[in-house]
């Protein structure tokens, strides 16, 4: 059997752009991914809900950790019984799997945003945690070569906090509510955008459509479906990898593929979840641990717009949103508020909202949803949760997969710091909106469980000190160098910003290294 | 597209398209096969809830749903069967939402009024809904009447605006806006 340059675990956003990046530099490569091909002509009908067996409620606890999906999309999640994974009781953890090729990037919002060394030296702004082994300068040039890619739109603004990429300049206008609502907030010093948004081809801005393909036409890439990893297997002697073990999903045959390197972009918890089951690149024990994500709160400002009340909304008020960059703690020193980093929202103007927000039922309630149609504004909140240690993944002493891999065990929590700063948050957003003359209707600051913005990271960071980090500055492990990690798990920090377009130019990065130690004779 | 009714609901269709003495040699009918809403067909048969329990229901989702002009209430869509079917099916822990929260209820208008919430009166029954009257609130009640009427509020709800009848009705006073009410890309079964 061949033996490959490469095997890449994952078709999604981190294996798709490793697999772009080195089959065009010659490296012949072998991806391994764990579900089929979609086919979006075949597997996707138009129905009525009311053809749906569950009345659109979907089949009960079928998938109880998935809050996105629903009766229409249910088959496309990857499947809790056969994928189980466990968390205490009271410390619930919602992790959202697509087991497809493309994975989650079939699927994602396509929000885009840029980190920046406040994400990178994070440390050295507040001397909470660490920093990163690479700052803004260093991932600029590759986040500068996706963008492209991906059809990045948005607005040139200069934010120190949100550097600006290669985009299509956004030049849509702002409703008048959404230009009331950035008024307001400027006056606050509250600085507002267009969302940053990958375009794609229109349709679908996934891997599935523009990485994987240009990979294949080099020759250089085989995809093997319905493969489920099981470990990265090494040489005694070397202590170096040498393959990949995994098995067919479909036979439930034990199969192994040999490489030279072995690159994981398996998603954030099932690299690291491979890692733990592989026994290896472990030294420094902090392999699944600093889990982190931005805290995702839904609505949770909703206000409405006086003027658009009763369908009386004139044409332009109403419609689009923006977007909200963290704001709070920047300056150096001391933080001026009663927590560390900040948060950032997207908003959204001319929905409707929801039925629990009226105090009446019956036909006072259908009178209420009709006065206030289209008139609603909308705010998620997306809050940075720190890297904390003892937020962590380990592998469950009892739970199996459906082909007796050892599922994960989850355990995080937010605390105080996400807590003062939810409240700061809906506090803040709310006045806002009073100085823009909107009535709000409602405040929550509470979250969905961990895990629910799908943009958990960390668990196998990266580091300059290989007692504390499992990756080093090239997503290359510190103890095996031919093994690479490049998803959202060799996040220090998670930040503010949606991951995918910083997990991308990551992978480019460490992908363009990679090829270049290869080259070399290093590797 | 439509649903394939279950046995109950075919029988009806299929003798309709096999009418007997078709003269020799006519050709048979080439129209695709109109196929029928389960929901149209036939009554779904409730037995989760205790038959009090299920009056509960009834007596509620009439109350949280009436029917307003053309658009159905609860108990046109079939809201208290489908909801017994719907809460059977489901985890422990909403089935006591509802079982709790109806015997709360019942036993709340026995206390207060000494009769069944199926029977008390319409002011009465009103007043036994005052936590839906009450601001809304983040914080989720403790009191478990409290926490089943909010929860039975969305779901009753839910149940009537997805049925083919509110979306015609729906359509018909303009509301829903461009985009045609309740339909959806459905994901079959990938491999």
């Amino acid at each position: 059997m061949a033996e490959y340059d490469v095997i890449i675990v994952g078709s999604g956003a981190s294996g798709g752009m490793a697999a772009h990046t080195l089959t065009q530099k010659g490296i012949k490569c072998l991806m391994l991914e764990a579900g089929p091909l979609p086919d979006f002509e075949k597997d996707i009908e138009r129905r009525n809900v009311w053809d749906l067996p569950y009345r659109g409620f979907g089949k009960p606890g079928r998938l109880p950790h998935v809050f996105q999906a629903n009766e229409f999309n249910a088959n496309r999640w990857a499947s809790e019984k056969q994928n189980p994974y466990t968390h205490p009781k009271d410390k619930p953890f919602n992790w959202v799997r697509v087991r497809l090729v493309g994975g989650k990037s079939l699927f994602w919002a396509r929000m885009s945003f840029r980190l920046s060394d406040y994400e990178f030296k994070a440390k050295d702004h507040d001397g909470f945690g660490e920093n990163w082994p690479i700052n803004y300068a260093d991932l600029k040039p590759y986040y500068d070569r996706v963008e492209p890619i991906f059809r990045v739109t948005g607005r040139m603004e200069g934010f120190p906090q949100l550097p600006d990429g290669k985009f299509i300049e956004d030049r849509s206008p702002y409703s008048g509510a959404a230009t009331r609502f950035k008024e307001a907030a400027e006056r606050r010093n509250i600085p507002v955008t267009k969302i940053r948004r990958s375009t794609g081809d229109g349709r679908l801005a996934s891997s599935l459509n523009l990485l994987l393909p240009d990979a294949v036409a080099t020759g250089n890439l085989k995809i093997v479906t319905h493969a489920i990893a099981r470990e990265v297997t090494t040489d005694p002697n070397t202590g170096l990898a040498n393959g990949v073990s995994f098995v067919d999903a479909r036979s439930g045959r034990d199969m192994h593929a040999k490489a030279r390197v072995v690159v994981l972009g398996a998603s954030c918890l099932e690299s690291t979840r491979l890692l733990l089951n592989s026994g290896v690149a472990n030294s420094s024990g902090a392999l699944g641990h600093y889990l982190c994500d931005q805290f995702y709160i839904t609505r949770s400002v909703h206000a409405v717009v006086p003027e658009a009340m009763n369908g009386q909304a004139p044409r332009g008020l109403m419609g689009g949103g923006g977007y909200i960059p963290r704001f709070t703690n920047l300056k150096p020193g001391k933080p001026e508020k009663n927590y560390l980093r900040g948060y950032a929202l997207d908003f959204a103007t001319g929905n409707t909202p929801d039925a629990k927000l009226f105090p009446s039922y019956g036909e006072q309630l259908q009178k209420d949803i009709e006065a206030h149609r289209g008139a609603g504004v909308s705010f998620t909140m997306m809050g940075e949760a720190l890297p904390r240690y003892e937020n962590h993944v380990r592998i469950s002493d009892s739970t199996v997969d459906a082909w007796g891999i050892p599922s994960l065990h989850v355990e995080a929590s937010y605390g105080e710091n996400e807590i003062n700063m939810a409240k700061d948050g809906i506090n803040t957003i709310g006045e806002v909106c009073e100085d823009a003359g909107f009535r709000v209707l409602s405040k929550t600051p509470k979250w969905f469980p961990f895990g629910y913005s799908i943009h958990e990271v960390g668990t196998c960071r990266m580091g300059d000190d290989p007692k504390k980090s499992v990756l080093n500055k090239w997503n290359q492990a510190h103890d095996v160098k031919n093994l690479f990690v490049v998803d959202g798990s060799s996040f220090v920090t998670a930040g503010t910003q949606n991951p995918t377009i910083t997990i991308m130019a990551l992978a480019m990065r460490a992908s363009d290294y990679l090829s270049e130690e290869m080259r070399s004779g290093n590797l | 597209m439509a649903t394939i009714a279950t046995a109950s609901a075919l029988p009806a269709g299929l003798a309709a398209q096999q009418t007997p003495g078709r003269p020799a040699g006519a050709a048979a009918s080439t129209a695709p096969l109109q196929l029928v809403n389960i929901d149209d067909a036939a009554d779904a048969q409730p037995e989760f809830f205790s038959p009090q329990q299920f009056a509960t229901l009834t007596r509620l989702s009439d109350l949280l749903v009436p029917k307003i002009g053309e658009l159905p209430g609860a108990l046109d869509a079939g809201a208290p069967a489908f909801l017994d079917f719907l809460i059977g099916e489901s985890p422990e822990r909403d089935q006591v939402v509802y079982t709790a929260g109806l015997d709360a209820l019942n036993f709340a208008a026995a206390t207060r009024f000494d009769n069944s919430f199926a029977d008390v009166d319409e002011s009465q029954a009103n007043e036994l809904l005052a936590a839906l009257r009450e601001p809304w609130s983040p914080e989720p009640s403790t009191d478990p009447l409290v926490v089943f009427l909010h929860r039975a509020k969305a779901d009753v709800r839910t149940a009537v605006v997805n049925t083919q009848a509110w979306a015609v009705a729906s359509a018909a006073q303009g509301g829903g806006g461009r985009r045609r009410r309740g339909a959806g890309q459905y994901w079959t079964t990938v491999e």
